[in-house]
């Protein structure tokens, strides 16, 4: 088979870079990034600042570096606290029987219908001041768990009426082990993906929030910068790097995570359906 | 000759599968608003201070120029309106009632409007928008979804395939931003954003033409995320119908492809479709509010930025009321649809 | 029953194009049908029974692939053609399927009648009225001993049986030449199997109807049958008249599947023959029954043996050939 530059591919290629530039990258930087004045005001794209300069003053390309790291790095803790959450409740809705399984269901299922952000909008323009990484992950990650477990809970029923579970089951295996031994090894794809999937939202949420300017933290991310842009009408003003680099970089992350996601996909799921 | 057949179609028959089916739905209705709501009450007490002077404070901080009887009232109204005084669970019981008689109390930032008047007035806007980019968005993603899945090898079906996987995972606001970059400044076609007054209704064409004005372009950042959803999700799942059994055995009868793709498995993919609508209502709606948001877009998500702005408590708590109470109804209404589509619902299970 | 010879399989080759390789599912298969008769084709799970039939259809779609070969519909190809004529002239109207009896070959949210009135309507060039379409239908389906209530419910109201029963109808409702049925008792119980079987009987009979019956149950198969062709592997390794068959088979796959039939007062211990069938991605050489064979020569192991017609049957072994 020839090899072809499949999407996915370029996607991961894409990730790879973004990785590099916000993690390694950002550790380079010849001044804080966030500190204001550090470079003349409102300086379009050159090879000298890259990215351009903002009204603060501060350089672009160091500080879309700085803010892509914590982007990512707030999408990860809010994806591992949400998929515990999503792997514990959608594995006891699969299990369970009867009145418990309704009752499973059912709470899995108004998580997904109630509507996330006007509530977290609202947590969060109470909390404003009180903020740290750690809560506003916490606060996203409990919204974040319905549409996963709901995921878990469907391949978790699918194991529980394959023969091997009847017979695990028969021979005096515990609930503990059954997971250990035989579900696990399906269920890490779905972690996997479960992550990948969490991950991709709570970028979302966490950038929405921020332009909403309900995030702030002394840590910036990509979303405030552009808050901060839109608070100085850096597009009126025609200051238009300020939002393009930001928002490219979002497209470019969240983009690259989902074509690795579809790919995970196509290994996973429909190879667990062979 | 012994009947295999148990058929019973009898009117009433039906009609109490119908019935029945409605009953069950509305219960589970009233106890996903119960358990919204009970979220909602638990996240406005979660700030440790007392949420009343912080309010007050955040106000008088905003907007000074508030004479000190009107001060008085402000806190009055506030303290009446969280009970703090009372016990925890009677300030539940009293936020339930309050969203019960659609009593969400004044606006902070327009006091003494009631919330209810001020969400009453912006609604309609949000509504219109919705239902048409969701209708629209809807029917498209699942058509082509259908007919890439069907035309699995075809060019058009993988370029559809790419493109919306490239823009699904976009979040709203960064749509926006790209659409509002584009068309306000690359190609300035689209006026309309800035929060001047809102248009007074009226059966004109003038007034039309004022809403398409204002409307288009976050109507398309809607319609562009949400047809490349449902083309996705319908894609994959159309990708697994085409493999049942029926789906060969319409082919092997030489029926049309018309009939296979539209009879077949459009009619076949209509039904999860309808259930996953339902429960991504609450998703679209939010989506559909940032969007109003970026856009300033004259419905709830307005509402949303100047309550954010004016530290309008109270607004925010009835634009939360009403997105819960309000997602869950359409959903409501919506699953109404289903024993009409649904002959195992009207029939009965067997076997 | 007529000598007339209604279709004829030209060595017909064929099989999928899987990741791993090339599985050979039918290996050059030459069958003649005889107008009117039934045929029963009998195999085990896996030898190639139902890619044959796909091919005969013509119903031949990725990654099944047709390698060599032809099939004759009344002295006229039809396999290998071109998909638009098979849809417009042969399928249902001349040769027709009738598929295993577990698949859901129903549309879940339409009714019988709209399966009826679809693919008439597909196929008859005139414009008939939906009433009487619906008179054809119920005739059809009275003929045929089904309850005409059964026209206004949706699949999942009816029995297993009755589905099978209504497949029946619906294969048949265009009066076809020949109808393939591929497994179609299997997964019921033996009342309705007998029903079934009855109905394939009085098919023939009443409209002179050639009928293919596959199945793994050659017990089944000898109820109604007329003739069977022995498959293995993706070969056609014997054909006869059921009494040769049972009385006196010639290739020694034949006579181990009938030796490992019970009788009935029989205490003889039965044999079960060794081994397992091939792995088709790569298939012995010569003879492709010759690893499990008690007969085995030296030339089976590395040449394919010919057809041979003895009297009226027909074996491919090299038994009978020098």
């Amino acid at each position: 088979m020839k090899p072809k530059l499949k999407a996915k591919h370029v996607a991961i290629i894409i990730f790879a870079f973004i990785i590099v530039y916000s993690f390694i990258i950002s550790n380079f930087a010849p001044y804080d990034p966030t500190r204001w004045n550090t470079v003349p005001r409102d300086q379009p794209p050159s090879l000298k600042y890259p990215f351009g300069t903002t009204s603060l003053g501060q350089d672009l390309f160091w500080l879309c570096s700085l803010a892509l790291k914590n982007s990512i790095s707030m999408a990860v803790l809010t994806s591992t606290i949400g998929v515990v959450i999503a792997l514990l409740l959608g594995i006891i809705a699969g299990y369970v029987r009867g009145r418990a399984f309704a009752a499973m269901t059912f709470i899995i299922d108004s998580f997904c219908v109630i509507p996330a952000l006007p509530i977290l909008v609202l947590i969060f323009s109470l909390i404003r001041e009180s903020l740290s990484p750690l809560l506003i992950a916490l606060w996203i990650a409990v919204f974040s768990w319905a549409w996963p477990s709901r995921y878990v809970r469907s391949v978790v029923l699918s194991l529980r009426e394959r023969g091997f579970t009847y017979v695990a089951r028969f021979s005096g295996y515990g609930l503990i082990d059954l997971i250990r031994y035989h579900y696990l090894p399906y269920i890490f794809g779905l972690i996997v993906m479960s992550f990948f999937n969490i991950m991709i939202w709570a970028i979302g949420i966490e950038t929405t929030l921020a332009i909403f300017g309900l995030i702030s933290l002394a840590e910036p991310t990509l979303g405030l910068i552009i808050f901060w842009a839109m608070n100085y009408q850096a597009i009126p003003r025609n200051i238009w790097w300020w939002v393009f680099f930001p928002t490219l970089l979002l497209i470019l992350l969240c983009v690259s995570l989902y074509f690795i996601l579809l790919d995970l996909y196509r290994k996973y799921v429909l190879g667990l359906s062979q | 000759m012994p009947s295999h057949l148990g058929i019973r179609s009898s009117v009433k028959i039906v009609a109490r599968n119908v019935l029945t089916w409605i009953l069950r739905r509305l219960i589970v209705t009233i106890l996903v608003v119960l358990i919204g709501l009970t979220l909602l009450f638990v996240a406005t007490r979660i700030s440790p201070r007392d949420p009343a002077s912080e309010l007050i404070g955040r106000i008088t901080g905003y907007g000074g120029g508030l004479s000190g009887e009107e001060l008085e009232n402000m806190r009055r109204v506030v303290l009446q309106l969280y009970g703090l005084d009372k016990p925890i669970h009677e300030q539940y019981l009293d936020f339930l009632k309050g969203v019960l008689t659609w009593n969400f109390g004044p606006s902070l930032a327009f006091f003494p409007s009631q919330v209810q008047d001020i969400i009453s007035r912006n609604i309609w806007w949000t509504i219109l928008l919705m239902i048409t980019t969701l209708v629209i968005s809807w029917a498209a993603g699942i058509l082509l979804g259908v007919l890439a899945s069907y035309f699995e090898r075809s060019r058009l079906s993988k370029a559809f395939l790419v493109l919306s996987s490239a823009l699904y995972p976009l979040p709203y606001v960064i749509l926006a931003l790209v659409l509002f970059m584009i068309f306000s400044i690359l190609i300035p076609i689209y006026k309309g954003v800035g929060g001047t007054g809102f248009v007074q209704p009226s059966l004109s064409w003038d007034f039309v033409l004022a809403v398409i004005s204002r409307a288009w372009l976050p109507a398309l950042s809607l319609i562009v995320l949400w047809i490349a959803m449902w083309f996705l999700t319908t894609y994959l799942l159309g990708l697994s119908l085409k493999r049942e059994d029926y789906i060969f055995y319409a082919e092997v009868r030489g029926l049309s492809r018309g009939n296979i793709v539209l009879g077949y498995m459009g009619k076949n993919v209509l039904l999860p479709q309808i259930t996953a609508l339902i429960l991504n209502l609450g998703n679209m709606f939010s989506g559909a509010l940032v969007t109003e948001y970026m856009f300033s877009y004259p419905g709830l998500g307005y509402l949303m930025m100047l309550a954010l702005q004016r530290a309008d408590f109270n607004l925010l708590l009835g634009i939360c009321s009403y997105s819960i109470v309000g997602v869950a109804v359409a959903g409501l209404i919506l699953d109404t649809i289903y024993p009409l589509i649904d002959p195992r619902i009207r029939y009965g299970f067997k076997e | 029953m007529s000598s007339n010879i209604i279709m004829k399989i030209n060595n017909v080759s064929g099989g999928y194009d899987t990741p791993r390789g090339f599985v050979s599912a039918v290996n050059n298969v030459k069958l003649d049908i005889l107008q009117g008769e039934i045929l029963g084709i009998a195999g085990e799970s896996g030898c190639g029974k139902s890619t044959l039939m796909k091919i005969i259809y013509g119903y031949i779609k990725p990654p099944l692939k047709l390698i060599s070969g032809e099939v004759l519909f009344e002295d006229k190809i039809i396999v290998p053609s071109d998909e638009k004529f098979l849809e417009r002239d042969i399928w249902w109207k001349k040769i027709s399927w009738i598929p295993q009896a577990a698949q859901n070959i129903f549309n879940p949210l339409k009714r019988i009648i709209d399966h009826f009135e679809e693919t008439l309507n597909t196929h008859l060039h005139k414009r008939v009225t939906k009433s009487e379409l619906r008179e054809i239908v119920e005739k059809h389906i009275i003929d045929l001993g089904l309850p005409k209530e059964v026209l206004d419910s949706y699949p999942h109201q009816l029995s297993g049986g009755m589905r099978q029963r209504v497949a029946i109808a619906l294969a048949t409702i265009l009066r076809p030449k020949i109808v393939l049925a591929d497994e179609p008792t299997s997964a019921l119980d033996v009342m309705t199997q007998k029903v079934i079987l009855h109905l394939f009987k009085k098919l023939q009979s009443t409209q002179n109807m050639t009928i293919v019956l596959v199945s793994h149950d050659i017990h089944m198969l000898s109820v109604v049958v007329d003739r069977i062709a022995v498959m293995y592997a993706g070969e056609i390794v014997e054909v006869g008249s059921i009494k040769d068959i049972f009385e006196n088979p010639l290739h020694p796959y034949t006579e181990a599947l009938i030796e490992s039939i019970p009788k009935i007062g029989e205490k003889k211990f039965i044999k079960g023959l060794g081994g397992q069938p091939p792995n088709l991605l790569n298939p012995p050489p010569g003879c492709r029954f010759h690893p499990r064979c008690r007969y085995v020569m030296e030339k089976c192991k590395n040449q394919e043996p010919p057809t041979v017609k003895i009297d009226d049957r027909i074996v491919k072994c090299w038994k009978y050939s020098s």
